[in-house]
């Protein structure tokens, strides 16, 4: 026996336990943990405080909150400042979305042809996507202002000066912030459909003329069923943002006059942070979660079928 | 009237960007018949088909459907029914919807709607098709709706872009069928636009061979193969291409005979043209074995064989390159020497101006 | 061309001017009014623009001081409140986003990279990420502030980077993912059949292919990160402030909303979101629509 021979028994026994990530699962962990840090936990926050009645003001912590397991949703069922919030706010996504589908297709069709401004009209049509929000909202706040421009206009068709106040009367004051939504977003909607026009197969079009069809048909018994899959797109993606408006209440009404304004964004700041009830909208928010969940699930088949 | 009628056309121009796509086009269909208009891609076929339809608008020139010159019209209102060569079948509308939909147009009632689509539906083998969705047909089952879609509508004249050209070769032979017995049970005017020779040939009455913008020839599949007038239609039409032979014209005018690097000379009678040939075309069905001692058997050595199945291309040596024979399948075999004759009927002498004439047949001219 | 032609294009020419005039109609009252004096604000008849044109709405933005001559000058009572200059509000919204946008992007590239070329986590699981923009922010800032509380991330920068970035994700992943997908994989493959491996085939032959593409991801991102609001109103409590914020500082008790300065704020910090939305002109459709639709 030499040297050279003897087995290096000791190492093989010391070999360490290694514990490997796979390569494709490192690379989402930055995404995930970060979307874990700030929605998964404080979703699992919210389900706790749902059932507390936290007020920040009272010095409480909020994991030392008093339960009241479902009195939260108890009052809430019979809240009618939340549920005017909930359906008001399903009203206001269905008039601005439905305003701004029909102003997109009608702008788009405009533009099927080429002409030499054409690049130009696109580029200024599409700039109010292109404002601050807020400051969209500030400019929208100018413009109903009562010695504003719009009422300026007005005026102009009235006999006497019009100078009525559009922010401060409950049943107006909704207007202004859908006309703001509605001057904002029709731009993206107008590139969504021009989009989806421009890639219709050119040849159904043909074939339809050579089989008698007036433009009329053809707008209505083909290219609209052809172009339902982009509209699903956008009118989905519109309905969930509109959904969720709140710069534009903030700025214009806070919810005022009386509340008349007041969205479930708009319900569930002021229920936060005005009036820190935290732990009441906690529940609040878990019922909105919810409804948002079950709309979409109820509205996923339909969805498919379509798009 | 629905469906016989004739279509003339005087003169049609177009040019884009500068290039003449049809360059002053004449033609004349017969109410009944089945006319293909065959080229090669970019001949200016489909642009031709365009301004027919009036989906494009002309430079110049007229057209006129069944008597009326439609050149004012619009596509809505010219009573033409156009296959698409993607067949444009609508996708997001079901099969009877897409049947239904130039009825429909034309604002008749349900009643005879539902009528119609069903008895074509039954003539083309669809019925089972009706409630499907447009989108979920394969291309032969398009093919059948797109022109279905167009006949319940009874158009003037049909009118057929490249409608094969997506198709599988088996599915081709039924499709060429149903065209040839629509044309005959409807008393249907078809205009067929093609590049495919075979197709062209297997089912017109007439054929106008174009390129560049023109027409060349304009005549029966017969005429077009055995009496071409230009060098471009001899050359296009026939599958093996045509020979062309390097050759000398001997002799005076009013007896002529020719010569080949291996043949000759053969009497070919009277020669009202012009200048020598440039080219003796002589197709390879034209070319035949012989025995040995025949008169006008030349000797040569079969270079390689093609087998296309029914029969077998030889390549025999000819002088500087090569002379293509359609033969039997195992009539000769590689590296043989065979004596062949080239049949002095079918010859074809081509003009230095690429005019093709075929001599001694009565009545050959200038083309 | 008939002449219904004519009059039918005309038409629809007349009806495209209309859109333009609408669509440019409040930024121009925006502009106009920051450069209105004082009495012009919300004079009556209103004055759409301004006879005495002036740059004092701008010195208040960027000079404090000039905020100063402004309260004891010719307006007498009024007296306003602005914590902070306008500057810090720019500089903390330029770190914000900027760090914001940069993490988003590089955290999303390697998460679209996984999804799309290993499918990693199932057919779904990009899904999940969409889930954050269907529920209303306000939803989720109650717990944050919570959270934050606790964290001690309230008011800080790293708390709202964190909240921007976990905002964002959901479109830059889908984005990406979108650009990556334009990509064939069989052009990575190539590369690894030359010796390298997966994450170096990536480096060096897909990435430089998006690289168009994830710019102008980052540019939208920026952009969504300025614009932003809610987060910046609820997660703050004075010592960040972000040019959102800013706007809604410049009140006065006596006149309510300094309008001149409200737009001229506006219009200032409105530009880089006005310049970065045309550079990425072409793929704003990708981004608002999560990548389904593309030009």
């Amino acid at each position: 026996m030499t040297h050279t021979e003897a087995e290096p028994i000791a190492e093989q026994t010391r070999a360490p336990v290694r514990w490997r990530i796979p390569f494709n699962v490192a690379l989402v962990l930055p995404a995930q943990l970060v979307m874990m840090s700030v929605v998964v936990v404080p979703t699992v926050i919210v389900i706790w405080l749902a059932f507390t009645d936290w007020q920040p003001t009272q010095a409480i912590p909020w994991y030392k909150a008093e339960l009241v397991w479902f009195w939260n949703f108890y009052d809430l069922w019979y809240d009618v400042r939340f549920t005017n919030a909930v359906l008001r706010t399903f009203v206001v996504v269905a008039i601005c979305v439905g305003v701004e589908l029909v102003l997109a297709l009608g702008l788009a069709l405009l533009f099927l042809d080429e002409w030499p401004w054409r690049k130009i009209a696109v580029s200024i049509i599409i700039l109010p996507m292109m404002i601050i929000p807020v400051d969209a909202a500030n400019a929208f706040f100018m413009l109903f202002n009562e010695h504003g421009p719009i009422n300026h206009i007005v005026s102009l068709f009235t006999a006497r000066p019009f100078e009525f106040s559009w922010l401060s009367d409950p049943t107006w004051a909704m207007l202004p912030i859908m006309l703001c939504d509605i001057w904002q977003w029709t731009p993206l909607m107008f590139l969504l459909v021009l989009t989806g026009l421009m890639s219709l197969p050119q040849n159904q079009i043909r074939a339809a003329v050579m089989l008698g069809a007036s433009p009329t048909r053809i707008f209505f018994s083909l290219v609209l069923p052809l172009l339902t899959p982009v509209l699903v797109i956008a009118v989905l993606i519109r309905a969930i943002e509109t959904f969720k408006i709140f710069d534009a209440v903030y700025i214009l009404t806070r919810g005022q006059p009386g509340g008349a304004t007041e969205t479930i964004s708009m319900y569930m700041y002021n229920g936060a942070f005005v009036y820190f009830r935290m732990g009441y909208i906690a529940a609040a928010a878990l019922i909105v979660l919810l409804l948002v969940v079950s709309t979409c699930i109820a509205l996923s088949k339909p969805i498919q079928r379509h798009g | 009237m629905t469906g016989q009628a004739g279509l003339e056309l005087r003169g049609l121009r177009k040019s884009f960007d500068g290039t003449r796509a049809v360059d002053g086009v004449d033609l004349a269909v017969a109410p009944g018949e089945f006319l293909s208009i065959l080229g090669p891609s970019g001949c200016g076929k489909s642009t031709l088909l365009s301004m027919i339809t009036g989906l494009t608008t002309q430079d110049g020139g007229d057209i006129i459907v069944d008597g009326r010159v439609v050149n004012d019209l619009a596509p809505q209102e010219r009573r033409l029914g156009l296959v698409f060569q993607d067949y444009a079948v609508f996708s997001r509308l079901s099969v009877r919807q897409n049947l239904a939909f130039g009825l429909k147009a034309r604002g008749m009632k349900q009643a005879e709607r539902e009528m119609r689509v069903a008895a074509i539906a039954m003539q083309l083998d669809l019925e089972a098709l009706l409630p499907r969705s447009g989108a979920t047909l394969n291309m032969s089952e398009m093919q059948r709706v797109a022109i279905a879609r167009v006949l319940v509508t009874e158009p003037d004249i049909l009118l057929l872009d490249e409608p094969m050209s997506n198709l599988d070769a088996s599915v081709r032979m039924s499709l060429r069928t149903e065209l040839k017995h629509i044309q005959a049970s409807l008393n249907q005017t078809i205009l067929y636009v093609t590049h495919d020779q075979a197709e062209a040939m297997a089912m017109s009455d007439r054929i106008a061979v174009m390129n560049a913008g023109r027409i060349l020839q304009l005549g029966s599949p017969e005429d077009i193969y055995r009496r071409p007038s230009s060098r471009f239609v001899a050359e296009f039409i026939g599958d093996p291409p045509m020979n062309l032979l390097a050759c000398e014209l001997r002799g005076d005018r009013s007896d002529g005979s020719v010569v080949t690097a291996l043949h000759g000379p053969i009497a070919v009678g009277p020669c009202r043209f012009e200048g020598a040939p440039s080219r003796l075309g002589i197709r390879p069905h034209d070319v035949r074995l012989a025995h040995d001692d025949s008169p006008q058997a030349a000797r040569t050595r079969v270079v390689y064989i093609e087998n296309i199945g029914a029969e077998h291309i030889a390549y025999v040596e000819y002088g500087d390159g090569l002379l293509a024979m359609a033969t039997r399948p195992d009539q000769v075999r590689e590296g043989e020497t065979v004596s062949i004759v080239l049949d002095p009927k079918a010859l074809h002498f081509i003009l230095a101006d690429d005019t093709v004439v075929q001599p001694g047949a009565p009545g050959a001219q200038h083309g | 061309m008939s002449k219904t032609n004519i009059w039918v294009t005309g038409l629809k020419r007349s009806a495209v001017v209309v859109a333009m005039l609408i669509s440019f109609f409040p930024i121009f009252w925006l502009i106009s009014t920051s450069f209105k004096p004082y009495e012009e604000w919300a004079s009556w008849p209103p004055v759409w623009v301004s006879e005495r044109p002036t740059l004092q709405n701008f010195r208040i933005v960027f000079f404090p001081e000039a905020a100063g001559e402004f309260a004891a000058a010719e307006q007498g009572s009024l007296d306003y409140k602005v914590s902070g200059s306008a500057w810090k509000a720019f500089a903390d919204s330029t770190i914000i986003s900027s760090v914001a946008t940069l993490l988003s992007v590089v955290f999303g590239t390697l998460a679209a990279y996984s999804i799309s070329r290993f499918g990693t986590g199932g057919p779904n699981y990009s899904f999940q990420f969409l889930t954050v923009r269907m529920m209303p922010p306000i939803a989720v800032v109650v717990p944050m502030v919570a959270l934050f509380a606790v964290l001690r991330l309230s008011d800080t920068y790293s708390g709202m980077i964190l909240a921007y970035t976990a905002f964002t994700l959901p479109f830059s992943i889908w984005m990406i993912r979108s650009f990556i997908e334009d990509i064939p994989s069989e052009l990575e493959g190539v590369a690894m059949v030359h010796g390298a491996s997966r994450l170096r085939a990536f480096l060096t032959v897909t990435l430089p292919l998006v690289k168009g593409g994830l710019l102008s991801t980052a540019l939208f991102i920026f952009i969504l990160n300025w614009s932003e609001f809610l987060f910046a109103l609820v997660l703050t409590s004075g010592k960040i402030v972000t040019v959102t914020l800013q706007v809604a500082n410049y009140v006065s008790a006596s006149s309510g909303k300094l309008y001149g300065v409200q737009a001229a704020m506006g219009t200032v910090s409105t530009i880089p979101v006005i310049l970065f939305g045309y550079l990425i002109q072409r793929h704003l459709v990708r981004g608002l629509t999560f990548g389904a639709v593309k030009r």
